[in-house]
């Protein structure tokens, strides 16, 4: 009893959330006051920082927010994927937010890429302008059922009254619904493949895919750079299976590339 | 000895040349060739060296492998192929050294390779395997011995002394961080519930609409028999617009009465008409109004002499004042 109490003693204590978050709020200050003074040292706080945000990711902490936080403290920080890595979660948890999607961006335009063209470039949002981006939630399905609902009610209204403005409603709010529901099923489809395929990014410069999960398969495709973002298909021991947005599939080493987790 | 017993002797012995034709015949075997094959057919011994044994990280060390034959050679062993072997693979960057096969006499060869450790954590040259088709017809493989070597770290090279780094500039947005509640916030991933229940979802609504109209029509039934009373009364006043003929006309009515009040005949007669408008419960003035219509449709229709006149009008004003009752009796 007495040893264990011993070493319970002698555990370090770990801080709650609010705590690991005012350590990270601090260091980041910290990295600020000395970013124009002591700028080495100022990298130090930041990636202090981002290892406290990626502190309470772990505890299961999960929203734009502090996906954002991530990002700003591990560019800071001079780690240019870890930041483009948290700017991508970030925008999957808030797809509508327009200054994550700037500000991702930004990151981006910093990757130096080892070949002109669309190789290796994020992948292009083909969604048209005037729609905004979405992804499945409680809200949308309840929007979509409230719509649907209502169709149903005006066609009983005109049974009920003959009255053709209650026909035409129905009408119209029945097929936008059967529209949204095949939108909705879309989305979800969508954002299961993405779980399938979990995001990365590239951390070593001058990378290339292989043929297979060894050094000895021969290598495709030009070099990557670090910035580049991926899509992992299977991780097999040391190597992953990546897939590029412009569909490219090669074998690179796991710890060359930043795994969202 | 006798001359006879030479002559079996040398026909029973085998030849020599029978013989040097059999062990020269080696060639290898296309299957069940070991990875480490070569090429070489004979019977060989390996040695291999490195220098130096202590290297910092970043420079090459010379490796070299000797194969030297026993006996008779026949074919020489080719180079080993190091870049195809995943422990030289994971511990140095390869690179062969020319010539491809440096032969140091008759019976003895020469591989070279430059090996540059990946890391401080390499601590040997692993072994190198080599294979060859022996004279007994068999594959055999030899591996020769690890070799220890030091890696160090590379020393850092000196550079003049230059001026602090400084920060670049970075956009205003990065310099700063959200520092609200909404940081600690747990969002959960979330995706359409299943198959089971959005087949739930898609049938609740339209179950609920018919459900609805089935109890609204039996707590309103009158609400029911206006609807059907309007659907015959459109009927008939769309006949009546297109009816070109006092026929059309009275067949216009007469459908109406059918389908609205329950008449049974399909050319009924004034007193007909009268007399089942009584027994629904009609007012006097309305059964006398619809009893004179039809007096009338038949005189035009069928007493000589007399004009065509337009009966649309009457009728029109005879179905709306019909829609216009209670009708108690009906069902």
């Amino acid at each position: 009893m007495a040893w264990f109490l011993l070493i319970g003693l002698s555990l370090p204590v770990l801080p709650d959330d609010r705590g690991v978050k005012a350590q990270a709020e601090a260091e980041f200050a910290e990295g600020l006051r000395l970013r124009d003074s002591d700028y080495p040292r100022s990298q130090r706080c930041f990636a202090a920082a981002a290892r406290l945000y990626r502190e309470l990711q772990r505890r299961g902490v999960r929203n734009a927010a502090l996906f954002r936080n991530l990002g700003r403290s591990s560019f800071l920080a001079g780690d240019l994927p870890g930041a483009i890595l948290a700017y991508r979660q970030a925008l999957q948890l808030a797809p509508t937010a327009g200054d994550i999607r700037q500000e991702l961006e930004y990151l981006r335009e910093q990757v130096v890429f080892a070949t002109p063209g669309a190789y290796a470039r994020p992948p292009a949002d083909e969604r048209p302008p005037w729609l905004p981006p979405l992804r499945p939630s409680p809200w949308l399905l309840t929007t979509w059922l409230v719509a649907y609902s209502a169709g149903w009610f005006c066609l009983v209204r005109w049974r009920q009254s003959a009255r053709r403005g209650f026909l035409a409603g129905g009408a119209l709010l029945l097929i936008g619904a059967i529209l949204g529901g095949y939108g909705l099923l879309q989305l979800d489809r969508q954002e299961l493949r993405e779980r399938q395929s979990p995001l990365a990014v590239v951390s070593q410069d001058g990378l290339r895919l292989r043929r297979g999960d060894a050094w000895t398969y021969p290598e495709v495709h030009p070099p990557l750079n670090r910035g580049v973002e991926v899509r992992v298909i299977l991780v097999r021991g040391a190597w992953a299976q990546v897939r590029l947005s412009g569909g490219e599939i090669g074998w690179l080493p796991r710890e060359a590339i930043l795994l969202a987790e | 000895m006798n001359p006879r017993c030479v002559w079996l002797l040398l026909i029973l012995l085998p030849s020599p040349l029978s013989a040097k034709e059999s062990s020269d015949d080696l060639t290898p075997p296309l299957s069940g060739q070991p990875d480490e094959f070569t090429g070489g057919v004979g019977q060989f011994q390996l040695s291999v060296q490195a220098e130096p044994l202590t290297v910092q990280l970043g420079q090459a060390i010379r490796f070299t492998l000797r194969v030297k034959a026993i006996g008779k050679v026949h074919v020489p062993p080719g180079r080993p192929p190091l870049a195809k072997s995943e422990d030289f693979l994971q511990a140095f960057a390869i690179e062969d050294l020319p010539p491809d096969r440096r032969q140091l006499s008759a019976d003895e060869w020469e591989f070279a390779w430059s090996l540059k450790p990946r890391s401080v954590r390499v601590k040997e040259i692993p072994s190198l395997g080599l294979a060859w088709y022996a004279p007994t017809r068999k594959f055999e493989t030899k591996y020769t011995d690890e070799l220890p070597i030091e890696v160090k770290p590379a020393e850092p090279v000196p550079v003049p002394r230059v001026e602090r780094p400084r920060a670049p500039a970075v956009p205003d947005f990065l310099l700063r961080i959200e520092q609200g509640e909404e940081v600690l916030d747990r969002e959960r991933a979330w995706s359409l519930p299943a198959g089971p229940v959005l087949a739930a979802l898609l049938l609740v609504p339209p179950l609920l609409a018919v459900g609805w109209l089935m109890v609204w029509w039996r707590l309103h039934p009158e609400m029911s028999r206006k609807r059907l009373r309007s659907r015959a009364a459109r009927l008939a006043l769309r006949e009546l617009q297109r009816a070109g003929n006092t026929a059309a006309v009275v067949a216009a009515l007469t459908d109406y009465l059918r389908n609205r009040l329950g008449l049974p005949t399909h050319s009924p007669t004034p007193v007909e008409v009268a007399t089942h408008l009584r027994d629904r419960g009609a007012p006097e003035e309305l059964i006398e109004r619809a009893r004179t219509f039809f007096v009338r449709a038949d005189a035009v229709r069928y007493a000589p002499g007399v004009a065509e006149e337009s009966l649309a009008g009457e009728a029109r004003a005879l179905v709306e004042m019909l829609e216009g009752q209670p009708w108690p009796g009906f069902s």
